[in-house]
């Protein structure tokens, strides 16, 4: 199947190279699958408990 | 910041050979999106740092910048964007921040306001404007200067008191002399009007992909309690009405992720984003609004609560219509590409 990536219609879009143009726009590469799967895991494992229990402390991340 | 240190989280577009993991500007939307899912402060912080500060540094620094800067970024130091002034943000290039040029460098002097991660920040990329020469006019000499969170003459603000974004601060930035070395200044002198224009496109990309993470985690709370919840006698997803909403609610999110991702495959690909840039991040903005509002109008009075995530991401999704470009600045930038 080849499914072309939408295009903006005000820009001049390359078309693009053939390592994605058989893939539809919604379909990640394993890759970028794998990429959003560990950053989602953790995102929700560690990040939303520590930032949920800051807000409720009024506090925000410490500097750096 | 070592959790997200530690995930490499700071390090997305920088360089493998600076510590980073090298990966494209699309990775940095998916990362982006994956946080805001569960909150959308830290998102925030982990975009401007990957768009408007690494992303910036990499593209337009020079070698000794990279291998000074691109190291502590990626593990150990947070980046923050500094272009408003209290009077100066759709108009942002009405900045009133001076630079007047010294022996070795330059000394800022003004206001900045609005900083996201101002008070994490060990670094801001912050524009000022040229002094005008005695007698002369100011030319427009936007600038950008890298300038280090311990420079003496640079003061932090108070953080705003902010109805959303909670885990992460908004504040002022105060100069007064503040020496900065030429060797800071990002780009060209005089030429930080159009890099700050070239940041912006993918800034706004990036902040599209924070308001899908947001419309995402909205939608999965409310079907989830569309399943459990019941009235008259049966689950209340499974009366039409409600189904609808969500279902739109679905499509919503779904054409602003794709609006998004498009515009970041653009971008990896080296091609003009403006307007897509421009449609990603209204069409987001709008989205996270409407889909968060449902999301608690779906909890009935229990969404009304502070004990309800729903309430959170109503908040958090409200400054999306805000930074990086009002709905008008989007329409505006949209119009201008129709040549009208
Ligand atoms: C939480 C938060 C975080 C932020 N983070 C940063 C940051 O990290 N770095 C940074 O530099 N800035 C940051 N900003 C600033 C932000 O980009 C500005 O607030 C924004 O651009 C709007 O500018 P303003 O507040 O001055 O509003 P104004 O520019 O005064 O706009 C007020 C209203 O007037 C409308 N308007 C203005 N001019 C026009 C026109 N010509 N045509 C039609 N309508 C118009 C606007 O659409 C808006 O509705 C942040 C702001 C917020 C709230």
């Amino acid at each position: 199947m080849s499914v072309q990536v939408l295009q903006n219609p005000l820009a001049q879009v390359e078309p693009l190279p053939a390592s994605r143009d058989t893939n539809p726009l919604s379909v990640l590469s394993e890759d970028e699958r794998l990429h959003f799967g560990a950053v989602h895991q953790v995102a929700m494992a560690e990040v939303a408990p520590l930032t949920r229990r800051m807000e409720e402390e009024g506090r925000t991340l410490p500097s750096w | 910041m070592k959790t997200l240190s530690h995930y490499g989280f700071f390090g997305v577009v920088v360089p493998e050979q600076f510590g980073g993991s090298g990966q494209n500007f699309f990775d940095v939307v998916l990362t982006v999106e994956g946080l805001a899912r569960a909150d959308a402060a830290v998102a925030l912080l982990v975009d401007v740092h990957n768009t408007l500060i690494t992303g910036a540094i990499n593209r337009f620094g020079r070698r000794s910048q990279r291998f000074r800067l691109l190291p502590q970024l990626a593990a150990e130091r947070i980046g923050a964007f500094s272009l408003s002034e209290a009077h100066a943000g759709s108009d942002a290039f009405a900045l009133r921040t001076t630079a007047t040029p010294v022996e070795g460098g330059f000394l800022l002097n003004g206001s900045k306001a609005w900083v996201s991660g101002g008070r994490e920040a060990g670094l801001y990329l912050l524009f000022a404007r040229l002094a005008a020469p005695e007698g002369g006019n100011p030319p427009d000499g936007i600038t950008a200067f890298l300038v280090d969170r311990a420079s003496s003459g640079l003061t932090v603000g108070p953080p705003e008191a902010k109805v959303g974004l909670k885990a992460s601060s908004t504040t002022p930035l105060f100069l007064k002399d503040c020496f900065v070395a030429e060797d800071d200044v990002l780009g060209e002198v005089g030429k930080g009007r159009r890099l700050a224009m070239a940041l912006l496109n993918e800034g706004r990309i990036g902040i599209a992909a924070q308001l899908v993470g947001i419309g995402q985690a909205a939608l999965d709370l409310a079907v989830a309690y569309a399943k459990a919840r019941e009235a008259f006698g049966r689950r209340i997803g499974k009366n039409q009405s409600v189904a609808f909403a969500l279902a739109d609610a679905a499509m919503q999110v779904e054409t602003a992720r794709l609006l998004t991702w498009n515009a970041a495959r653009l971008a990896d690909q080296g091609n003009e984003t403006r307007y897509a840039a421009a449609m990603a991040k209204l069409t987001a903005q709008r989205m996270a609004e409407s889909v968060t509002s449902l999301g608690i109008e779906i909890h009935g009075g229990a969404g009304y609560t502070t004990d309800c995530l729903a309430e959170k991401l109503w908040r958090d999704a409200k400054a999306g219509t805000i930074y990086e470009g009002t709905e008008n600045m989007q329409l505006t930038t949209i119009a201008h590409g129709l040549d009208l």
